[in-house]
């Protein structure tokens, strides 16, 4: 089988429906990322977030496929611009970890928990169900969606991959 | 009349840029110098941009397994800075700062973890304190973490603290190495977002 490996750099939403296609986000810490299938249509995409949302005011701040909130509003619309539906998507949340911990440092530092949150919150406003998880802890991870099977697997330091759904 | 420059701006592009830059991270190797016990040399120090996308493909490979020394640093200078090693020559720093032989160290423990937090500690004091004495404003660095992870992991935690507010991050860097060039380190120091904010906007114009 060929595989062809398909990297999500931060603050990318990649959709594919090429079955030798694999999205994966390398070197998660903080970082989330967001993985949606459509079974039927085996259509995959993931989102590779840095930061929980999206402020609401006009400033320019780059990219907003990097905050979570509008990441995931995204990655829908253009899930959708390939006929994928809603009912049907799979979503599968990993990533939040804490890196760091440091003496006397503020919240700033939960980036990682303050992401999962954001997630959670999205999807459950849309009404997605998250199948499965992967999130919070303290290490980072490479996380990997195969478009021909929807199969999501997680990998972290000094471990294999295993099979996350 | 214009505002007097900050020391981040002078830092990163006032005319002593260079030499400000050279002079800090200079101290900083000879400090290390002194832990190890052999001469350390630094690359010319510069200021580098790169756009957060391409942050860890900078560095290494997103998976390269890292050891990171991050502090915080508070006063005129509010930032932080990473240290960054591959897990093989963290080994063979530890090695050095313990007198052990070379190939020893296999694992870090909480020793040697302290040894490293040790380094980090010493190298961002002799940036500061060059700094401090060519300002005369009190530069402060935080305790350290040390951190064994993906590098991609490692670099998530900068990225989550300049992405509110750029797709770009600015870094001072140096590369340095022992003599024997067997060790090779990477020393990032990064303005806090808010140096680009305000009355700093026109940082770089």
């Amino acid at each position: 089988m060929t595989q062809n490996l398909r990297p999500v750099a931060i603050g990318e939403i990649i959709v594919s429906n090429n079955g030798d296609d694999v999205l994966v986000a390398y070197g998660l810490g903080s970082c989330v990322a967001v993985c949606m299938y459509d079974p039927m249509l085996r259509v995959g995409s993931m989102l590779h977030a840095l930061l929980p949302t999206k402020p609401s005011d006009n400033i320019n701040r780059g990219k907003p496929t990097k905050f979570v909130d509008e990441g995931i509003s995204l990655l829908l619309k253009q899930m959708q611009k390939v006929g994928g539906k809603q009912i049907r998507y799979k979503a599968y949340l990993c990533g939040g970890a804490q890196m760091l911990s440091i003496p006397n440092s503020t919240d700033a530092f939960n980036i990682g928990q303050r992401n999962i949150e954001a997630a959670e919150t999205m999807l459950k406003k849309m009404s997605i169900v998250i199948q499965a998880r992967d999130t919070g802890g303290k290490a980072g991870r490479t996380v990997k969606l195969y478009v021909g099977s929807g199969q999501v697997t997680v990998r972290t330091l000094g471990h294999k991959e295993h099979v996350l759904a | 009349m214009s505002k007097p420059e900050s020391l981040w701006q002078q830092l990163i592009s006032g005319a002593q840029s260079e030499t400000m830059l050279q002079a800090a991270m200079d101290h900083a190797a000879l400090n290390l110098s002194d832990m190890v016990g052999q001469s350390i040399t630094i690359d010319v120090p510069g200021v580098t941009t790169v756009s957060i996308n391409d942050m860890i493909t900078y560095v290494g490979s997103p998976e390269a397994e890292i050891v990171g020394i991050y502090l915080l640093i508070d006063g005129e200078l509010q930032g932080q800075a990473l240290l960054m090693f591959s897990l093989h020559d963290a080994f063979y720093l530890i090695d050095l700062l313990m007198g052990r032989d070379v190939g020893e160290t296999v694992e870090l423990d909480d020793l040697s973890q302290s040894a490293l937090a040790e380094v980090g500690n010493l190298m961002l004091a002799g940036f500061l304190n060059t700094l401090a004495n060519i300002s005369g404003k009190p530069l402060r660095p935080s305790p350290p973490a040390v951190v064994v992870d993906m590098l991609g992991a490692i670099l998530n935690f900068i990225a989550a603290s300049v992405g509110a507010t750029s797709d770009e991050l600015v870094f001072v860097e140096t590369i340095f190495k022992d003599t024997d060039r067997i060790l090779e380190g990477r020393f990032w120091i990064l303005p806090d977002p808010s140096v680009f904010e305000s009355s700093a906007s026109n940082l770089f114009t």
